[in-house]
């Protein structure tokens, strides 16, 4: 645990992890707000690891890319023929043994920076709530030693840092990431194609954008990963104001990336507009589904540590 | 406490300022954006009022209110209804002077009594400090009490004064003078009471019909005493609209028609009448004639005189207000005269000059002319009467007459010297002297070319459409050369034919008389005179020469001012309509007759025949519509603010009456330039504060 420790849900290392977990904060995992207000990108994302791995072993001196990368607690739905009794019966924590296998993954980090990203009304913005998911990510693959890449992208790419595991690599990465979202429009398409370009050997591509743009966009570019072999998990990430229309008074809404205006009293349209957005997460999310591309939704009032989880379980997903 | 004169644009003011609120709730303020990224799932929702709405920059909202709303009563004519009563309750006392209208047109069916009962009863709600005055006008303007026997009778008697002064008066027959009296009164209450330095309030009560023919130019240019004021108390007739008709006369009097004027005021609701002619003693003479007059017209029509009949009126019937229904008819004057005629008797051969003579004379509708023949037969000549007033010579002239006829011509008398023959010239030779008389040598005809149109005996042919003598020919005629031992200007020529030889020539005697000489007959044998329709208005105009007659009727005006003296007529008697007689001694009579009634007038006096003179009712009297609200406040004068417009008069409600105080008020005081201006000077300073709110936003 790095110093400066900061306080953690005692019973983060006990709860389980749910799948389908949408809401606030679950037991076992660090508060939203809380790790978000840590400034540095880098250091939130050790919060997180860390905060995944004092889930797994009660012990961090023993070093933590070993353990992580062998150890992590049981959850619902695991196999029990990996189940390490061992350790259960020394430590009684069900954990679940990893397999050497499945480290040295080429992994792709994208991440939208376009202008919509940088929405917040919980006090952060997406984009933030995004990179820091990314940045856990991605310093759990380079404790693994699995080699992480990053493309950010709007309606173009913005930045391309291939997917490499050397010295170094890390902090080029986290740096990358420090950039602000401002981005002129979303396309993810054009970022998913060049991945799919770039990857040559089977790799992982993990996705991170509200995804607020035409499905067809976004169904094209997976298509040309999933065409290719890869696996793709893709995480959108919505501000809860986003997803509920949560706002009080009746306000001119204008559109970050468009020049579309209109006066609205969200009391009068909240419920068409909670429709329409759901109707559009739904014809995405069954995009990926038909594509076999792992799809979850994250508010940004939950947890960011969920991530680690979720990118671990849909990686053994696309293993079997 | 303001009011309105229409009050409908105070309320749409009022209602309109709700507007401004509205749209302030309404407002969308720039304040109020959301960046946000599924804009495109949104639906736009309408402006609307929630309870969420509120209001922004009220400094702002209450400019705009403020401007709809005195925009808005300025067009309602915003006035304040003073109490005059107030300054007689100061304790003061008023001067008012009550002047009542007794014109004609006050004559109408219910307005003399209201006007009574008008005047009684301010003199009844006077006060012990009030002074009152009471005064009427028409034509003239007479004080029947004035301030001073007011003063002078004791508290419980000076109302009695002047209530009896109301009783005794009646209305007139004379025109309306409103604005001279006004005036005058004005001004002597000015004078009265800068005399006795007194501050009491001066005030004029003005009862009249205040009708159209009420003549107010007297105030127009005059400057109005700032301290006077006028209160009108209109008083109308039980029925409205009146019709009146006036005799018209004619330049040349015709004894087969009258003709007469019928004028119909403008809120007449009547237009079909009838008018009748009457006798002098009032009968009907004649059918009676529809005529048809619109409301505000009038019409001039001519109507048949029965023969033998003598009309001295006209009558109109139909019209509820009979004041000035009738019109008096002056009588055709017909002079008798007498005619002597040398020549033949025989008045019935018709190729004689006698035959054509004796008929134009007999059919002259202007004279009574009796025919003297002088010439019985050939043996008896009588004598040349004294009085006769004209002689006509067409024959031989027995020498026994004819020094008769050179006194009667030398003493002023005409003489008509018609020369059938050289033979008859030859008997007239003395009358003649210095003519020289030949037969003329025509060939064909001769014509009548060089008339002189100036001289009395062809003034009547003088419109260029009688003018033409061409269609008559004459086959002989007598050539007249003046001799040489005469002056050149003894004998005038009147009429020349077109080979340049005298036809008519003329002599004026030393005794003013005439000697006219035609140098050819009437008869066949000679001409075509007689037969020409210019033959008998030729023998007209020899008689008009003869004896003056004024063909012009003469009609005069109710209101106007005769002095017979000037007529001629000396130590005159003026007897009027009702049978009252004034004469040159009386001290009434002392500047002229003022005819004061309708009717007929006669004057006589000296040796003439009376004189007969009709006076009929002005016509402005008859235009009885009202003036409009407000004719005395834009001739400047100072109206009272509680003026009375009308009394409860038949027909008109006190809505009305109202209404017409409240315009005369409101068109004084004009208040609405007051907020006409304060909303200008609102929405300059709403626009100031907008900028500024604007500019302000654009830097925040």
């Amino acid at each position: 645990m790095s110093s400066g420790s900061l306080p953690v849900e005692e019973t983060a290392a006990t709860a389980p992890v749910s799948e389908t977990a949408r809401t606030a904060t679950p037991p076992g995992y660090l508060d939203p707000k809380v790790v978000m207000s840590i400034r540095s990108l880098e250091l939130r994302a050790k919060v997180i690891v860390e905060g995944f791995r004092t889930g797994l072993n009660r012990s961090p001196q023993h070093g933590f890319s070993v353990e992580f990368s062998e150890y992590r607690d049981y959850v619902a739905g695991d196999d029990p023929r990996f189940l390490d009794w061992k350790l259960y019966a020394r430590t009684d924590r069900a954990c679940i043994r990893l397999f050497e296998d499945e480290t040295n993954l080429r992994c792709y980090l994208v991440c939208d920076v376009s202008r919509s990203m940088s929405f917040e009304s919980v006090g952060y913005t997406k984009y933030d709530y995004a990179r820091t998911m990314a940045a856990a990510l991605a310093w759990l693959l380079n404790r693994q030693g699995d080699a992480a890449g990053l493309t950010l992208f709007d309606d173009e790419l913005v930045e391309v840092l291939p997917a490499r595991y050397r010295p170094g690599q890390l902090r080029r990465l986290l740096t990358l990431m420090e950039r602000t979202a401002d981005g002129p429009n979303t396309l993810p398409s054009v970022a998913l194609e060049h991945v799919a370009q770039r990857l040559h050997r089977r790799g992982m591509v993990v996705l991170f954008s509200d995804l607020l743009a035409p499905p067809e966009d976004i169904a094209a570019g997976a298509k040309l990963l999933r065409g290719a072999g890869h696996d793709v998990i893709v995480f959108q990430v919505l501000d809860p104001a986003e997803l509920e229309l949560s706002f009080d008074s009746a306000l001119l809404f204008e559109d970050m990336e468009s020049d579309l205006r209109i006066y609205a009293d969200p009391d009068d349209v909240r419920e068409q507009y909670v429709r329409k957005m759901a109707a559009h997460n739904e014809e995405v999310r069954q995009i990926c589904e038909q594509l076999g591309i792992t799809f979850r939704q994250y508010r940004t009032d939950e947890s960011p540590g969920s991530v680690l989880p979720e990118f671990l379980a849909a990686r053994r997903r696309t293993k079997r | 406490m303001p009011e309105f004169l229409y009050l409908p644009f105070a309320v749409a003011g009022a209602l309109a300022v709700t507007v401004p609120i509205i749209l302030h709730l309404l407002r969308r303020t720039p304040g109020n954006r959301m960046p946000f990224t599924a804009v495109r799932f949104l639906e736009e929702t309408p402006p609307k009022l929630t309870k969420r709405s509120r209001i922004e920059h009220w400094p702002l909202l209450l400019l705009r209110a403020l401007a709809i709303i005195l925009i808005g009563c300025a067009f309602a004519r915003p006035f304040l209804r003073l109490v005059e009563s107030a300054v007689r309750e100061s304790g003061d006392g008023s001067r008012i002077a009550i002047l009542i209208d007794r014109s004609a047109s006050m004559r109408r069916a219910g307005v003399w009594d209201q006007a009574v009962e008008q005047a009684r009863e301010i003199v009844d709600d006077s006060n012990d400090l009030d002074v009152i005055s009471l005064h009427a006008f028409d034509q003239l303007s007479a004080t029947l009490v004035d301030a001073e026997q007011w003063e002078q009778s004791d508290s419980s008697a000076r109302r009695e004064l002047v209530r009896s002064a109301i009783d005794e008066l009646e209305p007139s027959w004379l025109p309306t003078e409103t604005g001279q009296a006004l005036f005058d009164l004005a001004e002597q209450l000015v004078r009265e009471t800068d005399d006795a330095r007194e501050e009491r309030p001066r005030e004029i009560v003005l009862i009249t019909d205040f009708q159209h023919g009420s003549r107010l130019e007297a105030l127009r240019g005059s400057t109005w005493p700032e301290d006077v004021t006028v209160r009108l108390v209109s008083v109308k007739a039980v029925q409205p609209g009146n019709a009146g008709v006036s005799f018209v006369p004619q330049a040349d009097a015709s004894a087969t028609h009258v003709r007469a004027r019928v004028v119909n005021a403008e809120d007449s609701p009547v237009l079909e009448f009838a008018l009748r002619l009457q006798d002098r003693n009032g009968a009907v003479v004649g059918e009676a004639m529809p005529i048809m007059v619109a409301a505000g017209q009038r019409r001039t029509v001519s109507l048949p005189v029965p023969e033998g009949a003598v009309p001295a009126g006209i009558a109109l019937e139909g019209d509820f207000h009979d004041f000035d229904n009738l019109a008096a008819v002056p009588e055709v004057q017909t002079p008798e005269l007498s005619v002597a005629h040398v020549g033949s008797p025989d008045i019935n051969d018709p190729e004689d000059m006698s035959y054509y003579l004796a008929r134009v004379l007999d059919t002259d509708s202007r004279r009574k002319i009796r025919l003297v023949q002088l010439l019985e037969d050939s043996e008896r000549v009588l004598p040349l009467p004294a009085d006769v007033d004209a002689v006509v010579v067409t024959d031989v002239v027995p020498d026994e007459l004819l020094s008769p006829l050179d006194r009667y011509a030398g003493g002023g008398g005409l003489v008509f010297v018609v020369l059938r023959s050289g033979e008859m010239a030859e008997s007239v030779k003395s009358l003649l002297g210095g003519l020289v008389v030949s037969e003329a040598s025509v060939r064909d005809y001769a014509m009548l070319a060089d008339i002189d149109f100036t001289h009395p005996l062809f003034a009547a042919f003088s419109e260029s459409r009688f003018a033409d003598f061409s269609s008559i020919r004459f086959w002989r005629h007598r050539r007249l050369e003046v001799a040489a031992e005469q002056k050149a200007d003894s004998w005038k020529s009147v009429a020349r034919f077109d080979s340049g030889q005298p036809a008519i020539v003329e002599h004026r005697t030393d005794g003013g008389g005439r000697i006219l000489v035609a140098s050819s007959g009437w008869h066949p044998d000679d001409s075509q005179w007689a037969l020409s329709t210019r033959f008998a208005p030729l023998i007209a105009g020899v008689l008009q020469l003869a004896v003056p007659v004024s063909t012009e009727q003469a009609a005069w005006t109710v209101g106007d001012v005769i002095h017979p003296e000037k007529m001629g007529i000396p130590d005159w008697t003026v007897e009027f309509p009702d049978a009252r007689r004034l004469t040159a001694a009386d001290d009434e009579a002392a500047n002229g007759i003022l005819l004061s009634q309708p009717g007929l007038y006669r004057v006589s006096g000296g040796d003439g025949a009376p004189i007969a003179l009709s006076a009929g009712l002005t016509i402005r009297e008859s235009m009885t519509e009202p003036l409009p609200n407000g004719t005395l406040i834009a001739l400047n004068v100072k109206t009272n603010a509680d003026s009375a417009a009308s009394p409860e008069a038949p027909g008109s409600a006190d809505t009305q009456k109202r209404q017409l105080r409240s315009q005369e008020l409101e068109s004084q005081q004009k208040y609405w330039r007051w907020f006409l201006l304060g909303g200008i000077v609102c929405l300059v300073a709403e626009q100031l504060l907008a900028k500024s709110l604007e500019r302000r936003q654009a830097t925040e």
